[in-house]
């Protein structure tokens, strides 16, 4: 199974009428989306009204969703209009800068745009979520820190590790979660996910 | 609890195997640790990949939108790719069995030991100009010069299993006798 097929498993579920598995959808891929319509909706507030309407249409549309496309493809595509939608309504002028289409969303760097509208606050608490990964990146035994690096630096498959490493699958899967485990710990306080902001 | 945080970083990375996937999938939809676990986890990957706009989540005011839109029904819409990759596969395993099982019997109908051909092979030794029912007693009996072959028939007759054919074969008399042994 690789990433694509994944979130085909949570796309089923969403289509077998699970609500909270398009939660776990919505919480990969909003970030992405989200610097995908800033691209267009330059203002912030904007920006995030536009990227959950855009999940929101996903959702509606998703009895459609065969998986002949990877779902996050298919959901950029859905996103880049949602923002055309938004520039037309508004009156404002299409983005001329490589024009930016929902096929070639997953190569699309955020630039900085995002910085730009930030409020304070909202830098604040970015700089502390990575001030603690890295802490507690820091902290990892090295082979919990070289089994996540591999996996979300590098994007090799756990096999790929194995090899790297001289260790067997299940070791490269239980490293990587345990390194997941002790960052988590010490983010949880940070996000302090209150029970009204959970899902 | 831990094995299943630990199947849910699997997933994460998309190794897991797909029943143990869509059990930790379900498991989900009841546990908002695992959900708190997720949104960690894709926190995680984003800042080890310098992505910004972490103090970003929709998610929770997306959900609660969603909470009004009417649950989807639709399942067994999504095509898995392997499915689609298995396809040829199984159909080349159909096109040999068909070819075996063909060829099979086409090479055992051709077979002299086959039950057709054994029928045939020994319905032919009887003579069949003479004719009578195993049932029925013969009315006749041969002259004495046919006996000793009609004997060595009779033995050699009983020796074989004809199967459903057995009804329609009679012993063998010689019209015209009149005389018993």
């Amino acid at each position: 199974m690789g990433e694509r097929e994944a979130d085909l498993i949570l796309v089923e579920r969403v289509q077998a009428g699970d609500q909270e598995a398009f939660g776990l959808l919505v919480s990969k891929y909003q970030r992405k989306l989200l610097r995908l319509v800033m691209r267009f909706v330059r203002d912030h507030a904007e920006a995030e009204d536009v990227t959950q309407e855009a999940f929101i249409k996903a959702y509606r549309a998703l009895p459609n969703f065969r998986g002949e496309s990877a779902f996050y493809t298919w959901l950029y595509r859905i996103g880049v209009n949602a923002a055309k939608n938004w520039l037309i309504a508004n009156g404002r002028r299409m983005p001329t800068v490589s024009d930016i289409s929902g096929d070639d969303a997953e190569g699309i760097d955020d630039g900085g745009l995002l910085r730009d509208d930030e409020t304070p606050e909202r830098v604040l608490m970015s700089k502390q979520i990575g001030a603690t990964v890295n802490a507690a990146m820091d902290a990892l035994p090295d082979d919990l820190r070289t089994a996540i690096s591999l996996r979300e630096i590098d994007g090799l498959s756990y096999e790929e590790i194995a090899e790297v490493m001289n260790c067997p699958i299940g070791t490269v899967r239980s490293r990587i979660f345990r390194a997941r485990e002790a960052i988590a710990t010490r983010l949880r306080p940070l996000l302090d996910t209150a029970p009204d902001q959970r899902w | 609890m831990k094995t299943q945080m630990q199947d849910l970083s699997t997933l994460f990375d998309g190794e897991l195997e797909t029943a143990a996937a869509r059990r930790i999938v379900k498991a989900v939809a009841r546990d908002a640790e695992l959900r708190d676990a997720w949104q960690a986890y894709v926190l995680i990957g984003e800042q080890l990949r310098r992505e910004d706009s972490a103090a970003t989540d929709l998610t929770a005011a997306v959900m609660t939108k969603l909470r009004d839109e009417p649950v989807i029904l639709a399942p067994g819409n999504v095509v898995r790719p392997e499915t689609q990759r298995q396809h040829p596969l199984w159909a080349l395993a159909a096109s040999v069995a068909g070819v075996a099982v063909v060829g099979w019997l086409a090479l055992s109908s051709n077979s002299p030991s086959s039950t057709m051909e054994y029928r045939m092979a020994a319905v032919p030794a009887a003579p069949t100009s003479v004719m009578a029912t195993a049932t029925v007693a013969p009315a006749t009996l041969p002259r004495s010069d046919m006996r000793e072959y009609l004997l060595a028939h009779q033995i050699q007759a009983a020796t074989f299993r004809l199967g459903d054919s057995t009804e329609h074969v009679r012993t063998v008399t010689l019209a015209g006798s009149s005389s018993r042994p």
